[in-house]
């Protein structure tokens, strides 16, 4: 099979820090090739690149033999390059046809749209596609799973050879995704069509992917044929990371008593969940993104709504309806989304750090207590060694690191007897990183109860103590991190059933 | 639970709506007991703008007075916008006429965009006068409001008395509007004819404004120290001319002359800061209109003017104009007359 | 596969039904409920008449609404109307006054209210702001300069073959009338026929996907606000034939009766790519009724505003409402067949 598309020595830089470095990618005619790697390591940036999104900083991309040059998302189409991206881009009040052909619609003498062309044509692009839907309904009621397909009709039929699914399924059903995997063999059969196929789920990967290329911290680690293809392989290099760096940060204390049982927790986007933290442990919580764990920990904290299961604070039972009572009763969250949930980043440190605990420092009347909000900005400064340690600077003037402690230490001036944190560690650089890392321990030392959830396995693995996991929704166990290896980890993640 | 929320937020507005249009309809019901048989309802309808005003609170005032002089068969209502908008006067025309009432009387914010709903209702045969704001090339059959010429003259007759025959007077207007320059007018020429010593040396645009009229009267005075008298032709400038003579302690040689009486005239008039006030009557005015109108709308077997509209005097009635000087204000029967109307909603 | 096709007849029809929009069918109710109580009132409200009255009165309005709907499927918002509108009326009679052809004025008026329209999302994307703001701000700037071009005065004395022409009657209807039914004929057509008039719904649900799917995004809104000003820019002159003059006055609050009757027709403000001119007609009737209503049952105008809120409000809840369990049955469906 001749290679259709080739990808030479891509780099991508943003803001002067190298994303892709070197990357070397190419696509067969016929094959559908799947792209693997964590969160962050260029995925996305290498598809956009090949899709005219964004441009490389180097590098050359040659389809049938000759170099191309894509300027813009309309470049790659002309090169017969389509993407379905991961975010729908279905019109809900228009019809299926008008969803499919838009900018092809057949139109009549007066300009007017020809709809009785239009069905026609439309039909015939589903059926090309196998399925049997009536071109003239509303896309918007369709189910997610059949608007899925309609975009991937709408971008097969303008005629394109490479196309490019970025994570299709991550919001179907697993009957939809079954539907899914046997209209892409299908079609690349029939339409002698290349597909590049981005996936966090690897079982999908292993049973679709003709070639799998791997990708970690912008580089390729390496591309695997059909044959070599098992997902423990694939984990390995997704993960294969220098183990020096991960020392481990275990605990060397007795736990003390359980302060957070839950049970039988269920919710929207998971399900069936139970667990219970002791003071002084670190109970880390891995899953991908959708496993369903931020929505479990937003259900906690009262952020959103639990449908069932009971949540116990020390041996008493508790309703845990908004955010407020959570922190009232010593419960905080450390979101993964610090500038649009966690911090005004327009105020000043101080008055983010203390803005969980206000009512302590109100005086009369809701005057601030400037003096008491001063000494205690002032301790998490010194406690978290904020740089620079300046409590009237505003947020958004400091370094992802950094604002990171200052989201910690909003969490902490509400003394907290649990503490949640949601990817920690997210964006941060790698000496940040650690000293979060090194907050966390102290902090559990000291007798708190921490709940970690991260899809960073390494720093899983470094911190916690017990580790649950979490897989589309379903806790899939817990595990004790008793010399815990991230295969055994990931193995469990993707374990049938 | 949220449904139900919903459903009851959703049900408690609909009956509040439908209770409103419900009670309303009946709202005058309750003397129909002693309702004369014979005589059908009749419905007169007044459009104002600016809804809500002292001013056109008192002319609906007279016209809900000289209604129930006719009977308690007679009812009336008041519709307009709150705000100076001919175009929702329109509007609101449109509908009277739509719903057929027996006669309109309507005073415009301005006198031509309504000239063709006044001419819609005349032509379905619905009775139309004017009040106050003239509309004089439209149908309608007459004007009942306020002469301007003779507001002048009263001014100057009072202006005379102020400065004993003798002395020279600064006039506040504002160009272009045709009622504040027959005040002017009336006012120039009733000294030209009668009282030779007073002289009219500046004619000034305060913009209908109070802070124009203070800039305008502080480099007037500057300028000509030997003003004896201002005369401001509408009801707002007032405060502002009061605000420069005190700023410039002026108050001993300049006597300033006002219009209309509403609460700020009255206050600068009890200051002392303001020597008179020119003062029409709103309530006559609205008291007239609706006798106008009832005429019209019942025409007699005496051929009329206006047919087929009953007799009305179609020359224009005016309110008699009067000057109040600030003596006048000591036993309160002027500010019963002029100041807090009743509300109408 | 014969039953799967029976599905899909079924899932068509269902459609069919579903595309009168929940809340046309809320407006159609309340207006019927408004009729039978208002009529039981003051049974005059029936007559022909009072209907004519209704469309009468919100001739300029009506016309506006048809450019807000676009512009509200496309996501944003025309505040600028309320300017543009006497803006026009004002330079239409001075320029008709100057003895200038009363047609090749319309024209100029025209350009020039498209022009107006043109900078307003000509400052929409450079200053990248809400239109809400920008808009505002053009609002603003225009009702200032009607008042300092006009000093407040209102323009009248138009020439003979003018008020002629504002008097001409075509089967019995007035020319503002007869140029709101040819508007909203053409602007229903076009929005459910024409594509370049149908991409609104992409480029308000999806400005991005718009953007990949080969549509120019940045000419598209421009399009849509430029159209919006050429609506208010003839509804301008037809003032002019209404009430055969001009004062700055004349926008007083209409823009918010646009706006009012666009949402109530169904056009989502929450996101773009909701609305059709049906329900924007249907929103007109239905505030022009609502207003109607206040005269002829004798109740003060003062709560007409109350009131109209609240009916809007209620139309509103009850559409998001139903859209979201329409969203939610879908998802449920979808973990139906998950099980079987």
């Amino acid at each position: 099979m001749a290679e259709i598309l080739i990808c030479e020595k891509i780099c991508k830089s943003f803001s002067g820090i190298e994303v892709l470095h070197d990357v070397d990618f190419s696509v067969k005619e016929g094959e559908i090739h799947a792209l693997v790697g964590e969160n962050g390591a260029g995925k996305s940036t290498l598809m956009n690149i090949i899709s005219g999104v964004i441009k490389p900083t180097s590098g050359k991309i040659y389809k049938h033999g000759k170099e191309i040059v894509l300027e813009n998302p309309l470049d790659a189409f002309k090169e017969k390059i389509g993407i379905v991206h991961q975010e729908l881009s279905i019109a809900d009040n228009l019809t299926v046809a008008e969803n499919i052909l838009i900018g092809r619609e057949p139109i009549n003498k007066l300009g007017f749209i020809d709809r009785k062309e239009l069905n026609i044509q439309a039909e015939e692009c589903l059926n090309i596609m196998g399925i049997s839907i009536d071109p003239r309904i509303k896309a918007g009621s369709l189910s997610v799973g059949l608007q899925q397909v309609i975009e991937i009709t709408k971008v097969i039929s303008k005629n394109i050879e490479i196309l490019i699914l970025d994570e299709p399924t991550s919001s179907l059903s697993e009957k939809e995704i079954q539907n899914l995997i046997q209209l892409l063999k299908r079609i690349k059969e029939e339409r002698n069509l290349s597909i590049i196929f981005i996936s966090h789920k690897l079982n999908e990967v292993e049973i679709l992917a003709d070639r799998t290329t791997v990708l970690r911290d912008g580089y390729v680690i390496g591309t695997l044929k059909r044959e070599e293809t098992t997902i423990p392989k694939v984990i390995n290099m997704m993960i294969g990371r220098d183990l020096d760096y991960h020392k481990s940060m275990l605990s060397k204390n007795d736990f003390g008593n359980v302060i957070l049982k839950a049970d039988r927790l269920f919710g929207k986007g998971f399900s069936d969940i139970s667990f219970e933290v002791r003071e002084k442990e670190i109970l880390g919580v891995f899953g991908l993104i959708g496993a369903g764990r931020t929505e479990m920990a937003c259900a906690l904290f009262g952020y959103d709504k639990l449908n069932s299961g009971e949540i116990m604070l020390k041996g008493n039972n508790l309703v845990i309806d908004n955010p407020k009572k959570a922190v009232e009763n010593g419960i905080c969250y450390v979101t993964e989304n610090r500038k649009e949930l966690g911090l005004f980043l327009t105020k000043s440190l101080k008055y983010n750090t203390i803005a969980s605990s206000f009512e302590e420092f109100n005086k009369f009347l809701g005057v601030m207590n400037e003096k008491k909000a001063d000494i205690v900005a002032e301790k998490y400064v010194k406690e978290l060694q904020i740089d620079p340690p300046n409590i009237n600077q505003n947020v958004f003037e400091y370094s992802g690191g950094n604002q990171q402690k200052i989201l910690i230490s909003k969490s902490l001036a509400a003394h907290p007897d649990v503490l949640i944190v949601d990817e920690p560690t997210r964006g941060v650089d790698v000496g940040a990183k650690e000293m979060i890392h090194s907050i966390l321990r102290e902090l559990a030392n000291n007798g708190m109860a921490i709940i970690m959830i991260s899809s960073e396995l390494p720093e899983l693995l470094k911190l916690s103590d017990r580790v649950m996991i979490m897989h589309e929704g379903i806790q899939k166990g817990t595990l004790k991190n008793d010399n815990l290896t991230e295969e055994d980890v990931m193995s469990l993640a993707y374990a049938e059933g | 639970m949220s449904k139900l929320k919903k459903g009851m937020a959703l049900f408690i507005s609909l009956i509040m709506l439908f209770t409103l249009i419900s009670c309303s309809g009946k709202k005058d019901d309750s003397d129909d007991a002693a309702k004369t048989e014979e005589k059908p309802e009749e419905l007169y309808s007044m459009v104002v703008f600016s809804k809500g005003s002292e001013y056109f609170n008192w002319t609906y005032a007279g016209f809900v007075d000289a209604a129930k002089s006719i009977g308690s068969h007679i009812k009336t209502e008041l519709v307009g916008p709150p705000e100076v908008d001919a175009a929702a006067e329109a509007k609101a025309m449109e509908q009277l006429i739509a719903k057929d009432v027996d006669g309109i009387a309507v005073t415009s914010a301005d006198s031509a965009t309504l000239v063709s709903s006044i001419n819609k209702a005349i032509d379905d045969g619905i009775p139309v006068i004017s009040f106050d704001v003239d509309s004089p090339d439209s149908k309608r059959l007459t004007l009942v409001g306020t002469d301007n010429v003779s507001f002048g003259e009263k001014a100057a007759e009072i202006a005379n008395e102020l400065v004993d025959g003798e002395g020279q007077v600064a006039i506040l207007y504002v160009p272009g509007n045709v009622d504040l320059e027959k005040r002017l007018n009336g006012f120039k020429d009733k000294c030209a004819e009668e009282y030779p010593g007073v002289e009219v040396v500046a004619e000034l645009n305060h913009e209908g404004e109070v802070v124009q009229a203070e800039k305008v009267t502080m480099s007037l005075l500057q300028s000509n120290p030997d003003i004896d008298v201002i005369f401001v032709t509408e009801g707002l400038g007032a405060a502002g001319v009061a605000a420069a003579v005190r700023s410039l302690d002026m108050g001993d040689n300049v006597d300033v002359i006002a219009s209309d009486f509403n609460t700020a005239t009255n206050d600068l008039m009890e200051a002392g800061e303001v020597a008179a006030t020119i003062v029409d009557d709103p309530y006559f005015i609205g008291y007239y209109a609706f006798l106008n109108l009832h005429a019209a709308a019942h025409p007699t077997d005496r051929p009329s003017d206006n047919p087929p509209f009953g007799y009305v005097v179609s020359t224009g009635i005016y309110c008699p104009i009067s000057g109040v000087m600030a003596e006048d204000l000591a036993d309160g029967t002027i500010a019963d007359k002029y100041l807090n109307p009743p509300s109408f909603d | 596969m014969r039953s799967k096709q029976e599905n899909n007849k079924k899932l068509f029809l269902l459609n069919k039904l579903k595309s009168l929009d929940v809340q046309n069918y809320v407006l159609i109710v309340l207006m019927i409920l408004l009729i039978v109580s208002i009529s039981f009132v003051n049974p005059k409200f029936l007559r022909l008449r009072s209907f004519e009255a209704m469309i009468n009165n919100y001739t300029l309005e009506g016309i506006m609404a048809l450019g807000m709907t676009l512009v509200i499927i496309s996501g944003g918002i025309d505040l600028s109307i309320a300017g543009i509108m006497p803006f026009s009326a004002i330079i239409y009679a001075y320029l008709i006054k100057a003895e200038i052809n009363i047609y090749i004025s319309m024209l100029i008026v025209l350009i020039i209210a498209l022009f107006l329209g043109f900078i307003n999302n000509f400052l929409r994307s450079l200053l990248k702001v809400h239109p809400f703001v920008v808009t505002l701000a053009m609002q603003l700037t225009l009702k200032g300069l009607n008042l300092v071009i006009t000093d407040s005065q209102v323009i009248t004395d138009f020439p003979e073959n003018f008020t002629k022409l504002s008097n001409v009657k075509i089967l019995g209807l007035s020319i503002p009338i007869l140029v709101l039914i040819v508007l909203v004929i053409f602007y229903g057509v076009m929005l459910s026929q024409n594509r370049y008039f149908r991409y609104v719904y992409f480029v308000g649900s999806n400005p991005r996907a718009a953007e990949l799917s080969g549509i120019n995004t940045r000419r598209y809104f421009r399009f849509i606000y430029m159209q919006s000003g050429l609506l208010a820019g003839i509804a301008g002159i037809i003032a002019c034939f209404i009430f055969n003059s001009a004062h700055a006055s004349y926008g007083t609050g209409i823009e918010t009766r646009v706006i009012t009757i666009v949402a109530a027709g169904g056009a989502s403000m929450i996101r773009g790519g909701i609305g059709n001119i049906r329900g924007t007609v249907l929103g007109l009737i239905f505030i022009s009724m609502v207003y109607s209503s206040f005269i002829m049952s004798g109740i003060s105008t003062y709560y007409q505003d109350v009131v109209t809120g609240l009916l809007l409000i209620l139309a509103v809840v009850f559409s998001e409402k139903f859209r979201e369990i329409n969203i939610k049955t879908n998802i449920f469906k979808k973990r139906e067949e998950e099980n079987v």
